[in-house]
């Protein structure tokens, strides 16, 4: 078999020259194939990560993958089916193997006929040229799978934010800079291709901080019910980025409760909005998708004088609203959140 | 990474003034005429409160520097101005104030829309006393506090108030051994070497005069001894008379003592290269003296009135003669006030006439061990004594009394040890007592001489008496009350002239203010101003 591959003329050449001038284009055809093959063992990870992965890449490869890639491969087995990329092993010693140069996107392998094409340039333990040649061909098309966004239709969040407030007249009502809330929203899906999901909904949150603030107690609460525009590219199956903005109206409570003040408290309706940038983790789940984000955007609420006044008041005593300044409970802030996609 | 984010996002601690409420302790507060300020010891500052016709408080901040240790409010000067004097010195782990000084007094004048005057001091003094006139004032070392490992006592700071820009003139005693106890300023007196104003310093020993004019002069001590023995003596106040207008070689001085039977009376004489000197007369008036005051009695003549209560008996003493005149009393009083003044015009504090400089004075006298006070006519003193005093009983002892402003200079109030207090005519010679009801009354006269004011501290009832009819009225504020006081209003035009400003430190701090001129239902309406001390 090996008189296959030496020429006459090279009969006389020694051993060591012999071997080196064979290996050389097997190392050329191996290098090629290592980098050709490293982002599909990225998105070998992927697959193992997201279950469906196999199917997006089946579909992302398009019209011009598939012309590559062998037409009349059958179905792939259930091994693939569960997204898992099993790597072609090299044909065992004795199999017939294609002559060099032969055109196996034709099918044309010879004893192969319902052998899936390997998915993975799977190169190693040494095959021969001829063998790295016909891997290297046949998976030269997915290189890298391109991963989906989530398929829900519908969307609900929960989520915690914390906002940097830095208004002066914040200062009664928290040891700290931050206004902490609760997030809950919920959305459908207007919009979704491979790589990127468009959800409309709403979103509601609230939170409170309490101090005190010289010998009385400060007491700010704050409540918001907005309309929410949120978006979702997907760099990976696993890791998309997030978008989200949000208006709405804030309806926010100060208090101030003393021994000697009695109780002062101003409610107001203010607008507000919001938007945030981030990254999201997908977890997978039986029929749902789970998602874990951070992000971090700005809050915006307009100023609003701070100006507490009595409850009830009466004929014979009035109370002079005590003045704080202007407050505004907008800022920079980030938010984590964890979303249900069903 | 993410919980390092949210914790960037929320840090930066607000500001310490939110954390401090505006006091630990007791509310240090100072009246004024048209203000009141007190301390806010959790943001170190000093807030004016003054009120609007409206009844609204304005408060406006003065900050402080370092650690506060001693301040005063000075009586109207000439021009009517009272001040706020402010003494601090450098706070915890600091070696100096921001201006390189080690202690500074600081100048508050709440009418005046000018900016506290500061002045560095080279060393903390705790000890503040006042010029009754409001033109002096005078800082010294106060217990062991002086300002450094080594102190001496006998260093005074002497502030000039009276001018622009106040003038710090540090003064050292002349000291033989004592240390100043109590500080007087004499009015202006009319001495060989011209008008005058002298500090009289009593240490434990001695007595020191301090000359106030321009050009500094040597002290004069006067050593005190009963002329028998060798025991020292411990000075227990002075009094002090100008004489006669036209003479002046006549100004006197009675110091009494703790510890002796004797006023030593001291005559500022000529004295060469000096603007006086001392002539020096010791009178026994056969028992410790509890009060001494110079007075006139018959026919104007000046005497030295000494109250000896373990004699149940007040001594009459001729300064020139040293002949003396005893006049038995009903009680053993110990406090003696003149009234005449009160009694001039009728109460109305109207001015004496110029021949009233020498008529007889008439002195209140009473003590807190007896219920009971005493007019004592000193026209007929000398000559007939047991007709001089005229008793006035009461239901208790009383604590002090209460100079009430005019129209009704003729009035005090008598405030009981117990649960009653008094109103006092001293021009009909009447006392109508009132009942609280509860012990702890705390007694205020108001600004407008209309009314005294009654409360509770720690409780919410405020008591308005009217001193012409005598009618209380009572009003339930719903607030713990602290400390009252009756103000001229900011803008008096409009609305109220006079305000009431109860005081509720309980928690933050905050005021009820009322109408104190109004009558009828519109007695009690009030505006309450929570949290004076949020602002900035």
């Amino acid at each position: 078999m090996s008189e296959r591959f030496f020429p006459p003329e090279n009969e006389g050449e020694t051993i060591m020259r012999r071997t080196c001038r064979r290996a050389a284009p097997a190392s050329a055809c191996l290098g090629l194939a290592l980098i050709l093959a490293l982002p599909a063992f990225v998105g070998a990870e992927v697959a193992l990560a997201a279950p469906g992965a196999v199917e997006g890449r089946a579909a992302a490869a398009g019209p011009g993958a598939r012309e590559i890639s062998a037409p009349d491969v059958p179905p792939e087995p259930s091994s693939s089916a569960a997204g898992v990329d099993v790597p072609v092993a090299a044909p065992a010693e004795g199999t017939p193997l294609p002559p060099a140069g032969a055109d196996s996107a034709a099918g044309s392998v010879p004893g192969w006929p319902h052998r899936p094409p390997p998915r993975h340039p799977w190169v190693g333990f040494g095959p021969s040229a001829d063998q790295t040649s016909y891997v290297v061909e046949r998976n030269a098309v997915p290189k890298r799978p391109v991963p989906r966004v989530p398929g829900g239709l519908f969307v609900t969040a929960v989520g915690l934010r914390s906002t940097r407030v830095s208004s002066t007249s914040y200062q009664p009502f928290s040891e700290n800079k931050a206004f902490a809330e609760v997030e809950i929203d919920a959305g459908v899906r207007v919009f979704r291709d491979e790589t990127k999901a468009f959800y409309l909904g709403l979103a509601g949150g609230w939170g409170m901080t309490e101090a005190p603030a010289r010998g009385a107690t400060a007491h700010l609460e704050a409540a918001r019910a907005e309309l929410l525009a949120q978006g979702a590219y997907a760099f990976r199956s696993f890791l998309m980025a997030i978008g989200r903005v949000s208006a709405g109206a804030l309806w926010r409570d100060a208090r101030l409760v003393g021994e000697a003040v009695g109780n002062l408290e101003q409610k107001v309706w203010l607008p507000q909005g919001a938007a945030y940038l981030g990254l999201a983790a997908r977890v997978p789940a039986s029929r749902v998708d789970l998602l874990f984000s951070v992000e971090g955007g700005y809050a915006f609420v307009p100023n609003r004088r701070l100006r507490l006044g009595p409850e009830t008041t009466s004929l014979r005593e009035s109370t002079t609203p005590v003045d704080l300044g202007d407050l505004s409970l907008g800022g920079p802030g980030v938010a984590l959140r964890a979303a249900l996609l069903f | 990474l993410v919980l390092a984010l949210v914790a960037a996002l929320g840090c930066g601690e607000r500001d310490a003034f939110w954390n401090s409420p505006p006091s630990s302790g007791k509310l240090k507060t100072w009246a004024f005429p048209d203000a009141v300020a007190l301390f806010d010891e959790g943001a170190n500052r000093i807030a004016v409160l003054k009120v609007k016709s409206d009844l609204t408080v304005a408060p406006t901040f003065v900050p402080v520097e370092g650690t506060l240790v001693a301040s005063a409010v000075t009586p109207p000067d000439a021009q009517g101005l009272r001040r706020l004097l402010l003494v601090t010195e450098p706070g915890p782990g600091a070696a100096t104030l921001a201006d390189g000084s080690s202690a500074r007094l600081t100048i508050v004048e709440p009418k005046a829309t000018v900016a506290p005057i500061a002045l560095p001091l080279s060393r903390p003094l705790r000890g503040l006393a006042i010029d009754p006139e409001g033109a002096w004032a005078v800082l010294h070392a106060e217990g062991t506090s002086g300002g450094g490992l080594v102190v001496n006592p006998n260093e005074l700071i002497l502030v000039k108030l009276d001018q622009e820009v106040p003038e710090v003139r540090p003064h050292t005693l002349r000291s033989f051994g004592g240390k100043p106890q109590r500080f007087t300023f004499t009015p202006m007196l009319q001495l060989p070497g011209g008008p005058r104003r002298l500090l009289v310093v009593e240490t434990e020993k001695d007595v020191a005069l301090v000359n106030l004019k321009e050009a500094p002069e040597p002290d004069l001590t006067v050593q005190l001894t009963n002329g028998v023995d060798t025991r020292t003596l411990s000075p227990a106040g002075v009094v002090f008379t100008d004489g006669q207008a036209a003479v002046n070689d006549d100004a006197r001085l009675a110091i009494r003592l703790k510890n002796d039977a004797s006023v030593v009376l001291v005559q500022l004489v000529p004295s060469p290269g000096r603007d006086y000197g001392a002539a020096i007369n010791v009178v026994d008036v056969g028992g410790v003296p509890d009060d001494v005051a110079f007075v006139h009695t018959d026919g104007g003549a000046l005497a030295l009135a000494a109250l000896v209560s373990s004699r149940s008996a007040a001594v009459l003493v001729d300064p020139v003669t040293s002949v003396k005149v005893e006049v038995a009393l009903p009680t053993p009083f110990t406090h003696l006030a003149l009234v005449t003044s009160a009694l001039a015009g009728g109460g109305t504090g109207a001015a004496p006439s110029p021949g009233d400089a020498n008529e007889p004075d008439i002195a209140l006298l009473w003590s807190p061990s007896a219920p009971s006070v005493s007019f004592w006519a000193l026209g007929q003193a000398v000559g007939k004594p047991y007709r001089s005093l005229e008793n006035v009983q009461l239901t208790d002892a009383i604590n002090g009394l209460i100079d009430l402003p005019r129209p009704h200079l003729d009035r005090k109030l008598l405030a009981g040890r117990g649960q009653d207090f008094y109103l006092l005519d001293l021009t009909a010679r009447t006392v109508d007592p009132f009942l609280s009801g509860t012990s702890g009354t705390t007694l205020r006269a108001g600004l407008s001489g209309q009314w005294a004011w009654a409360f509770l501290p720690s409780h919410d009832t405020l008591a308005r008496l009217d001193l012409t009819t005598k009618h209380p009225d009572t009003v339930t504020l719903g607030r713990s009350i602290d400390d009252v006081f009756e103000i001229a209003t900011d803008d008096a035009v409009a609305g109220a002239s006079h305000a009431l400003l109860a005081l509720h430190a309980a928690g933050d701090l905050s005021a009820t203010v009322l109408d104190a001129d109004a009558t009828g239902s519109a007695w009690g309406t009030r505006q309450v101003t929570t949290s004076l001390l949020l602002g900035r």
